[in-house]
């Protein structure tokens, strides 16, 4: 039903109410009171009549009876249908001769006893015919229904051009708006008249529409920058060497990106719906991680798992996953990268660098030998040129003797073979015995070494020969790069749970082009031949390995010609 | 001189004006009312009052026993009354009829329901009976008399006032027989007549007198009658007189009325003066 037949409703069944009661009962009341005062007039006119007829009824005189009533009837004649006058024993005296009695629906019966002296001496009959009076009434009432309804009627009209032109209309035209907005037009004209809640109401629906369109807006944005970035997400997802798998709680894979199927070498459909786990070999390492939502210890983190083709060869992945809640769902992201063939190489490399590290370590082992003998003259007196090419040749043996093991040193630390001897050790100990044993390389150079202890217990778990190994590179870089007398300062101190060395020195400093790759293998200031200062590239790349194996950190603070701070911390022990 | 002998003609005159006209009262029973009366009787009166020179004024009464006590206190100089009442005017005045209706005499007559079961006013002894007014000559006075005397009834009189509620009564059965004269019987609607019979009538007597207080002159009165006996001819005063009624006019004496006194209706009568 529409609105309008809504707010014209109460109005109808309002006409409808008036109607029926005027009709059914106020029409019925009224026509009830006529009569009833008509019954009251005429039987007030027949009490008058009955005491005039008194003495004609005592004396008999029935013409004077007969002349009153008669005139009476004359008098009354519209509507006065008949006259009875009966005495005391019932016997008729008026009319002449008896009538029929008349019968219909607007005669009134009155009777009236003629009493005098408190003796009733007849009766007067009186048949009324109220039908002219009872008509007038009932058009009075049809009036006064048709002038009701008239009156609801206009109030109708009214009140519908009223709702129409207050109510309606501009409901229509919010309407019109809101069908509009779900289209998506913003901009259907709104006309606001007035205070009422109407005119607020579409008050709120602009401001609610304004505050859609910007919504809107947004979102379109904000969809399209998401489109943008799921398309560059998905560009990426697809184009990325690495594989990226998506499981659930139980380690099922719900979605994998090309270059995982194709490091799995599995079709995307048969990849879909499979355990990860049935993918690899070493279960036990991601087991509880992807199958128990309590031991998430290596989410987060990059592990090694073994897994195989189709076609059987072997496959190594570098695997790193995260959780990540989703609609109320625990999900996996796995990111699996296929490092077989670096692996491959890594091991050939390490191999390689074994073999000929150990191959190249033998020989010169025996050069350095026949070198030193030869330098101190056990094959007789040596020419002064000749020595000073030994003396060189010698260096280059002790150099190259250096480079081996380091190459050696870093090859077992990046294979994971280096063994580490830990054992309680007290840092400033260790320290003490590392400033002694860089004295003679410090004093070569006319560098200082001073060492400050600021803790009195700096006991930690130490492998003594590799800290000892760190501290010498840490301390041959500080005098290498100081100047003459210059002093390099060798600072132990505690910082909250942590025991902090400092290696401190104002030399040359280290330029900022190179701090980022500081700690990478053969990374030094000059790779030129002509360098003025020695090493392999290898020192701080392996002291920094060996540090974080020992549970520490090993970082730097460093400006150019203003000198550089290496810092080491181990938690206490 | 002259002027003197003017004066005493003058007065002469109006002395002779003084002494020739006078006011003469006539008194007519109300047997219909005021108006109708005046109608009736003014074209006579101016009559007289043309003839004689005199002035007869009509004067009227309320009712009959009004009437009565009028005439028999001799209020009237001229009456027009019923033949008993004639009777006791003669006695208690000295009222002498001049003139009366010659062309018809007064009885009353008894009537019934037409289908009533009585056959003869016999059959009323005991009953109640309706007459006009108890000193209704023909209607109540004959009638009660002939009832009694002449058929042994003694009757309950219900003097029911007009004749006309006689004939009622009797229609309605309120009274088994009533009394009235053929005058009204006759005037009464064909409605109630067919519905009545008459059952009896009474004893004649002569009808209504015109009569003369004795302070009357008799000279006047012998002229009244004159003159009205001689209007009484032409056609004028024939209608005239038809009106009151009077069918043929002619001369009364109290001699037309003596059978009365030998009725007996001094039983019946219920008067302010009794005979």
């Amino acid at each position: 039903m529409k609105l309008q037949s809504k707010l014209l409703m109460p109005v109808l069944i309002g006409v409808a109410i008036l109607t029926v009661i005027v009709h059914f009962y106020w029409g019925p009341s009224l026509l009830k009171d006529k009569r009833q005062l008509l019954l009251d007039q005429h039987s007030e006119v027949l009490d008058i009549l009955a005491q005039g007829l008194v003495p004609s009824l005592l004396s008999g005189d029935l013409a004077t009876l007969h002349a009153t009533l008669d005139q009476q009837m004359v008098t009354h004649k519209k509507n006065w249908l008949s006259l009875h006058v009966h005495n005391s024993e019932q016997q008729r005296l008026y009319p002449l001769f008896p009538s029929e009695t008349p019968e219909g629906k607007y005669l009134l019966s009155i009777k009236q006893q003629i009493i005098w002296n408190g003796d009733s001496l007849g009766e007067l009959s009186l048949i009324v015919d109220s039908r002219s009076e009872i008509e007038k009434e009932l058009d009075r009432i049809q009036q006064l229904e048709w002038v009701s309804m008239l009156i609801f009627f206009l109030i109708s009209i009214i009140s519908l051009l009223w709702q129409k032109l207050f109510i309606l209309r501009p409901i229509q035209q919010l309407q019109q708006a809101a069908e509009h907005l779900g289209k998506g037009n913003y901009g259907h004209p709104l006309t606001v008249r007035g205070n009422d809640e109407v005119a607020n109401l579409t008050r709120v629906f602009e401001t609610m529409r304004n505050h859609l369109l910007k919504t809107n807006q947004e979102l379109q944005e904000a969809a399209f920058q998401a489109r943008e970035s799921e398309y560059r997400q998905r560009t990426v997802l697809e184009n990325i060497a690495d594989g990226i798998l998506t499981t659930d709680q139980s380690g099922t894979i719900i979605s994998a990106n090309p270059a995982a199927t194709e490091i799995f070498s599995l079709p995307h459909q048969q990849l879909i719906g499979m355990e990860l786990l049935s993918l690899l070999n070493s279960k036990k390492d991601i087991s509880t991680s992807l199958t128990d939502g309590d031991s998430i210890s290596d989410v987060g983190s990059r592990i090694e798992v073994e897994s195989e083709k189709p076609d059987g060869s072997a496959l190594i992945l570098e695997m790193a996953y995260n959780s990540l809640e989703l609609d109320g769902l625990q999900l996996f992201t796995v990111i699996v990268r296929d490092i077989t063939e670096s692996k491959r190489i890594e091991r050939m490399k390490s191999e390689f660098v074994s073999t000929v590290s150990h191959e190249l370590r033998t020989p010169l082992t025996s050069i350095r030998g026949s070198l030193g003998l030869v330098v101190a003259g056990v094959a007789g007196e040596i020419p002064d040129k000749a020595m000073n090419l030994l003396q060189l040749a010698s260096n280059n043996v002790e150099r190259l003797g250096v480079l081996i093991n380091d190459l050696l040193d870093m090859q077992k630390i990046e294979s994971g073979e280096l063994e580490f001897n830990l054992s309680r050790q007290s840092l400033a100990q260790l320290l003490g015995k590392a400033i002694n044993d860089n004295e003679g390389f410090a004093q070569q150079h006319q560098v200082a070494l001073k060492l400050q202890l600021l803790v009195e217990d700096s006991t930690v778990m130490m492998d003594e020969t590799r800290f000892a190994q760190v501290m010498s590179n840490l301390l041959s870089n500080a005098i290498k790069f100081s100047d003459n007398g210059s002093t390099v300062k060798v600072v132990l101190e505690s910082q909250k749970e942590q025991l902090v060395v400092s290696v401190i020195d104002q030399g040359v400093g280290i330029p900022a082009e190179f701090h980022q790759k500081l700690f990478d293998k053969f990374t030094q200031h000059d790779a030129s031949d002509t360098r003025s200062v020695g090493g392999t590239g290898l020192g701080l790349s392996i002291s920094k390995s060996l540090v974080e194996r020992l549970n520490g950190e090993l970082d730097f603070v460093s400006r150019e010609g203003k000198g550089t701070t290496f810092t080491i911390r181990f938690p206490r022990g | 001189m002259a002027r003197v002998t003017l004066f005493l003609l003058m007065l002469l005159a109006l002395s002779t004006v003084d002494a020739k006209q006078h006011t003469f009262t006539v008194g007519v029973v109300p047997q219909y009312d005021t108006r109708e009366l005046h109608e009736i009787w003014q074209p006579i009166l101016h009559y007289l009052n043309e003839k004689s020179g005199h002035h007869f004024v009509l004067k009227g009464a309320p009712n009959i026993p009004a009437f009565e006590e009028a005439l028999l206190a001799g209020e009237f100089d001229f009456a027009y009354t019923n033949p008993y009442l004639m009777l006791l005017a003669n006695q208690k005045q000295g009222y002498q009829p001049l003139l009366r209706d010659v062309g018809r005499t007064l009885y009353g007559i008894l009537v019934v329901t037409k289908d009533s079961l009585i056959k003869s006013p016999a059959e009323l002894n005991g009953k109640r009976v309706a007459f006009p007014a108890p000193n209704a000559l023909g209607a109540s006075l004959l009638m009660q008399a002939d009832l009694l005397d002449r058929f042994n009834s003694r009757v309950t009189p219900r003097f029911v006032k007009t004749h006309d509620s006689v004939y009622l009564n009797v229609l309605l059965q309120q009274t088994p027989a009533g009394g009235g004269v053929q005058k009204t019987f006759k005037h009464q609607p064909q409605k109630i007549t067919d519905e009545l019979r008459i059952l009896y009538k009474t004893r004649e007597v002569a009808p209504h007198p015109i009569a003369a207080h004795p302070r009357v002159d008799v000279q006047l009165q012998q002229q009244v009658v004159r003159w009205l006996l001689a209007w009484g001819e032409t056609k004028e005063g024939s209608e005239a007189f038809n009106k009151i009624p009077i069918n043929r006019l002619g001369k009364a004496t109290m001699h037309d009325y003596q059978p009365l006194l030998d009725m007996g209706l001094e039983r019946f009568y219920q008067g302010v003066e009794q005979p």
